[in-house]
């Protein structure tokens, strides 16, 4: 059974409380550039989207990882890095956004390690904080074919469902 | 010291310098953070009688010890205000503030604070990034709206920049131009942009990733779970304003006989505006809410017209302006008034003041004060959507009639003459909010408007106790619908668990510093010519006109008392340590460790000793 924050699409606020609680959670620092969970803003609107590891089961993030820093350990079902072998290359990331998925990976801004969602060992704080509800914990069982997505297209998405005309006044030249 | 980055950036734009200097501990300490130091700041360094406009005023960006941590995210803005004036036309205090993520980046950038001085020769933009700055070039960006400029800005640097932007009427110099960001979170009163823009400081951007500094991290992560529930406690609260945002207070605020109908004139409303109200957002266009930086409850209806000349207009309505657009313009398409605050938001124009402005020519229109020839063909009749656009787009090109109205309405009500001062709804120029106060016939928010060191300001605070919680809540950048759920002795916590310091404990502790405060504003705004016993005035219409419609119709409610109007002033200045002529005395200086203005008051005014 895979177990990963999954997130409900135009429900994010912006408040940015996720990147706040995870940055305290694994560095114990108040800097959004630490966290694992990072929040998009799309114009125009703006609309928010948050953009985490999704689990996905082909894991091309894995193979990627040249030290073999970046593992996959299926008996917690938990993605790990091991920081003694990490060089902060990222060519995990680099994978995660070839194949179409949201580059999910950040990179820690003073050792330039890689970071990726761990599930806080399990009671992830941007879940336990989320006001509106918008991440959630989701376990599977059964695998469908389940793939992060890039950020941009699910912004795109919530557009496309909710702004039936792209116009917008005031953009005139003054 | 924890809780602040302990670094002022200081720009001076003539020269094109940037300077980082330390920030004072002392000062901090006093002072406390956001509103209190700039207050401070502003005493020392800006020169007394400095004009809102001229190149030596200064602006200043400032966060406080809590932005960034647990619910804390606003910026506050102050600066000489080019709008706000004494009746002989000195200009006065300018403040403002902004929710959003920009505070807290600038925090992570390594800056509690960024002053501005001089004037750039040609347009240019701020880039912050951590512990570095930049002046760039925004000759690409002058002229660009708010919604241009935010978008050009993000693809040009970083997504995640966040930026403070003027729009044209900024540029062009309106007295009541705003400062924005992420679209529509706006810093709008007293001529923020009006500021920037004559400084021609077109945006500043931040990009910041260091970690902030704090004393004592764990108690800070358990503070983190007690804000959190503490902000969520108020279920209907939560819900409420999540799902309609502060636009709700719409139906209230007529129901109380609270908000302003026909320019001010009555405070009550049903039927057709009603009908026309900002509750129709969510029904019509509402898509999904977004809050600032940290706040669990999210209050801002983000949405979008979907049929109509301007459908495909994007907004996020607020109480205030969607109250000063609507009932008081008498507008009752709602999509009409949608459009204009959006509108507003793009050029970058104060919806409160613009509101104020619209509906007073409209009066003047409807009082043949001001004839059609005078507004060069524009029928403003009360509600006339189609006008008011085009009015609008005459004050931001400053074409003809536009180029009096943006003078704000203190000036505009002087040149057009023929009464219409009184009902010109303004204090010290600066034109009535609504939210928080908006009573144009109580005495009791009335008054917010009367003592606040900005003019006629909403969010000053109603009451002794309440101006001491915003004073607290500004200074430490908490947003003021958070801080009632907080208390004293948990936001002291708080403090000490951020900066390491012990500020204050209980209730008392916490009203002495904010009277410090209070009374160090009201200080420099004496020292820059204000005379409290002839500027503390409201406009004629509250003493001479009683509401007809609603529950206070004939009440003593619906007039305010010229005689009552006096006594409460003095009750104001007894319990703010003030002699009758509302000016600070002696004692109440030195009691509050403000010992050090009264030489410079001296030169202004007689001080009396207790």
């Amino acid at each position: 059974m895979q177990v990963f924050v999954d997130h409900n699409l135009p429900g994010c606020s912006g408040c940015r409380i996720c990147e706040k609680m995870c940055a305290l959670r694994h560095e114990k620092k108040y800097s959004s550039a630490y966290s694992r969970i990072q929040v998009y803003q799309f114009y125009p609107g703006p609309l928010d989207v948050p953009i985490v590891c999704q689990y996905c089961e082909d894991r091309p993030c894995v193979p990627a990882c040249p030290t073999g820093a970046l593992t996959y350990d299926s008996d917690s079902f938990l993605m790990v890095i091991d920081e003694a072998l990490c060089n902060g290359c990222g060519l995990c990331n680099q994978a995660c956004i070839d194949e179409g998925r949201g580059g999910c990976i950040t990179f820690h801004p003073q050792t330039g390690m890689a970071q990726i969602c761990d599930l806080c060992g399990g009671d992830p704080q941007c879940v336990k904080y989320c006001p509106s509800n918008t991440l959630h914990f989701l376990a599977l069982s059964r695998f469908p074919k389940r793939l992060a997505k890039p950020a941009q297209l699910i912004a795109s998405r919530i557009a496309d469902q909710f702004y039936p005309v792209k116009k917008t006044v005031g953009q005139e030249r003054w | 010291m924890g809780g602040y980055t302990g670094n002022i950036l200081n720009v001076n734009l003539t020269e094109g310098t940037l300077k980082t200097t330390a920030l004072d501990p002392t000062t901090a300490k006093t002072f406390l953070g956001a509103r209190g130091i700039m207050t401070k700041l502003l005493w020392d360094r800006m020169k007394p009688a400095t004009q809102g406009l001229s190149p030596e005023n200064l602006i200043m960006f400032f966060t406080g010890p809590l932005t960034g941590l647990l619910s804390g995210n606003r910026t506050i803005v102050r600066f000489k205000s080019p709008l706000s004036a004494t009746s002989t036309g000195l200009n006065l205090m300018g403040h403002c503030s902004t929710g959003g993520n920009w505070g807290p980046e600038l925090k992570n950038a390594g800056f509690d604070g960024i002053v501005v001085e001089g004037r750039a020769e040609a347009p240019v933009y701020l880039y912050v990034t951590d512990g570095d700055a930049e002046i760039r070039s925004a000759k690409h960006l002058w002229g660009c709206s708010i919604f241009e400029t935010e978008v050009k800005l993000k693809d040009e640097l970083d997504p995640f920049t966040r930026v403070l932007q003027i729009g044209p009427a900024g540029e062009r110099l309106v007295r009541y131009a705003c400062i924005n960001q992420e679209y529509f979170y706006s810093a709008s009163r007293c001529g923020s942009g009006t500021v920037m823009g004559s400084k021609k400081l077109k945006a500043i951007a931040v990009r910041g990733t260091l970690p902030i500094p704090v004393a004592d991290i764990d108690d800070l992560i358990t503070l983190e779970d007690v804000f959190y529930r503490r902000l969520r406690s108020d279920e209907a609260y939560v819900y409420g304003r999540s799902r309609w945002g502060s636009s709700i207070a719409n139906i209230s605020s007529s129901d109380s006989s609270t908000g302003p109908l026909k320019n001010w004139r009555e405070a009550y409303w049903d039927d057709d505006i009603e009908r026309g109200g900002p509750l129709q957002w969510e029904a019509r266009c509402r898509v999904k809410n977004r809050s600032c930086f940290g706040c669990p409850t999210p209050c801002n209806q983000l949405g979008i017209i979907r049929e109509g000349p301007w459908a495909g207009t994007f907004d996020i309505p607020d109480y205030d302006s969607t109250d000063l657009l609507h009932p008081n313009c008498m507008i009752t398409d709602p999509n009409g008034v949608y459009a204009l605050s959006s509108f507003l938001d793009a050029v970058g124009l104060d919806s409160i003041s613009t509101g104020n402005t619209l509906s007073w020519v409209m009066e003047c229109y409807e009082k043949g004060i001001l004839t059609k020839d005078d507004l060069d063909g524009v029928e403003l009749t009360w509600g006339n959507v189609p006008a008011m656009f085009e009015l609008v787009k005459k004050i931001v090109r400053r074409d003809g009639i536009g180029d009096l109205l943006a003078e704000g309405i203190r000036i505009a009500s002087q040149k057009v003459g023929q009464g219409s001062h009184t009902f010109a709804m303004h204090c010290k120029g600066v034109e009535w909010g609504v939210g928080g106060a908006g009573n144009n016939r109580d005495q009791r928010e009335t008054f917010c408007y009367v003592m606040s060191d900005r003019g006629g300001v909403h969010l000053y605070g109603t009451t002794i106790e309440g101006q001491n919680d915003f004073a607290i809540a500004d200074s430490l950048t908490l947003c003021i619908r958070n801080v009632r759920y907080l208390d004293p002795e948990l936001i002291g916590r708080a403090l000490k668990a951020a900066t390491g310091w012990d500020y204050f404990h209980t209730r008392d502790e916490w009203d002495h510093l904010a009277h410090r405060l209070i009374i160090l504003e009201r200080a420099w705004n004496i020292r820059e010519g204000l005379v409290p016993e002839r500027d503390d005035v409201l406009p004629e219409r509250v003493f001479t006109e009683p509401l007809t419609l609603g529950p206070k119709a004939g009440t003593d409610a619906a007039v305010y008392d010229r005689k009552t109007f006096e006594a409460d002033k003095q009750t104001w200045y007894q319990a703010r340590g003030c002699d009758e002529h509302g000016v600070p005395t002696k004692k109440t200086l030195r009691d509050l460790d403000l010992a050090f203005l009264i030489p410079a008051l001296e030169k202004v005014v007689t001080l009396e000793e207790a």
